[in-house]
């Protein structure tokens, strides 16, 4: 199945005739942005579908980067073209680059204003998946060669699974990343994080 | 009015509850700076399919509107500059225009995000020069 799709957890951000903006997780769990660009002559709709980091996706839903931004910092950028039943005709893998400047978002567009449950749902379902993935600690440092927890940096978090990997590492995972220290909160001093453990 | 053609493969009422009205203006999206037939075809029209669920039936075969008021206007800009912001090269321009008598029947059906939707449902007869024109603006006028 190609990276683009979605197949859980779509959400529609904007709905216009279309879906007009809509986020969800692919197969592999990695967050997917698409949005609609046009119809064409041959009675076609067009897709920008875009594989976007968790930081990405919540910089966007919490409106602290733009749509466009978005798409410049996007892992993978496909143009997907579809019939009036939704059904995949085409795609194209495509870089930023290489966009017609006629289909680039505005640069003052940002997400609409979303539930922060959505946000929530969105931010913890990755990392619960994320950290379910790293469950075995004798990869330790795929951990934090990845961008999933870009605010820890390596020596703190390798301190985090050292403190715990001797009794409950999957749990101390999880406690980092809900709902009791939350994603925004992991950058945060060991102190902090210490203190709010303490009451778990 | 005969509404044959839409209920044509469908056992669902679509236009139960709808009535006609000739003069609130309404508000659809089209590509250019004139209506072609295109901007008037319905989802369903253009080949959209999907079973069992009659809310969503009629919905895909009615086209989309707005009723355009003092009330709505602002929220109705809103929604499409959004949408323009998004994809600039889908249907820029605003529509403006009133019913003519038997052009067709309509249903307010708003959305969650959209409270001044409605629902078209063009009768047997309908021709494009059943809707009298009020004004065509271009969505981009507005970012001014």
């Amino acid at each position: 199945m190609e990276n683009f799709i979605i197949t859980e957890k779509y959400f529609v951000l904007h709905f216009d005739e279309y879906p007009i903006l809509f986020i969800g997780f692919n197969e592999k769990q990695q967050i997917v942005i698409g949005s609609f660009l046009y119809e064409d002559e041959n009675e076609k709709l067009l897709f920008f579908y875009s594989i976007v980091s968790n930081t990405t996706a919540i910089n966007f839903l919490n409106r602290h980067i733009t749509y466009l931004e978005l798409l410049k910092c996007a892992i993978d950028i496909y143009i997907v073209k579809k019939d009036y039943n939704y059904q995949v005709v085409t795609f194209d893998k495509i870089t930023f680059e290489n966009i017609d400047p006629e289909l680039l978002p505005i640069g003052t567009v940002y997400s609409p204003l979303v539930d922060k449950e959505i946000i929530d749902n969105f931010q913890n379902n990755y990392l619960s998946f994320h950290t379910q993935k790293y469950f075995d600690l004798s990869m330790p440092t795929s951990i934090y060669k990845n961008d999933h927890f870009p605010y820890l940096d390596a020596e703190k978090f390798e301190k985090f699974v050292n403190v715990k990997s001797n009794n409950n590492a999957i749990s101390y995972l999880v406690v980092v990343a809900k709902p009791i220290i939350r994603y925004r909160d992991a950058h945060k001093s060991k102190k902090y994080i210490d203190k709010k453990l303490a009451h778990v | 009015m005969e509404f044959e053609s839409i209920h044509v493969d469908t056992d669902c009422n679509c236009i139960y509850g709808a009535s006609q009205d000739i003069d609130s203006i309404y508000v659809r999206k089209i590509s250019n700076l004139e209506v072609l037939e295109k901007d008037l075809k319905s989802h369903w029209e253009k080949g959209t399919r999907i079973d069992d669920d009659c809310n969503l039936i009629c919905g895909y075969k009615g086209l989309s509107i707005n009723i355009w008021n003092e009330n709505s206007q602002k929220s109705i800009i809103t929604k499409f500059l959004l949408t323009f912001g998004i994809s600039q090269k889908s249907k820029s321009s605003l529509y403006i225009f009133k019913f003519k008598e038997n052009a067709g029947l309509l249903k307010h059906t708003p959305t969650k995000d959209d409270e001044h939707h409605y629902t078209f449902y063009k009768s047997d007869n309908f021709k494009p020069e059943m809707l009298e024109k009020v004004e065509i603006k271009e969505l981009r006028s507005f970012l001014e």
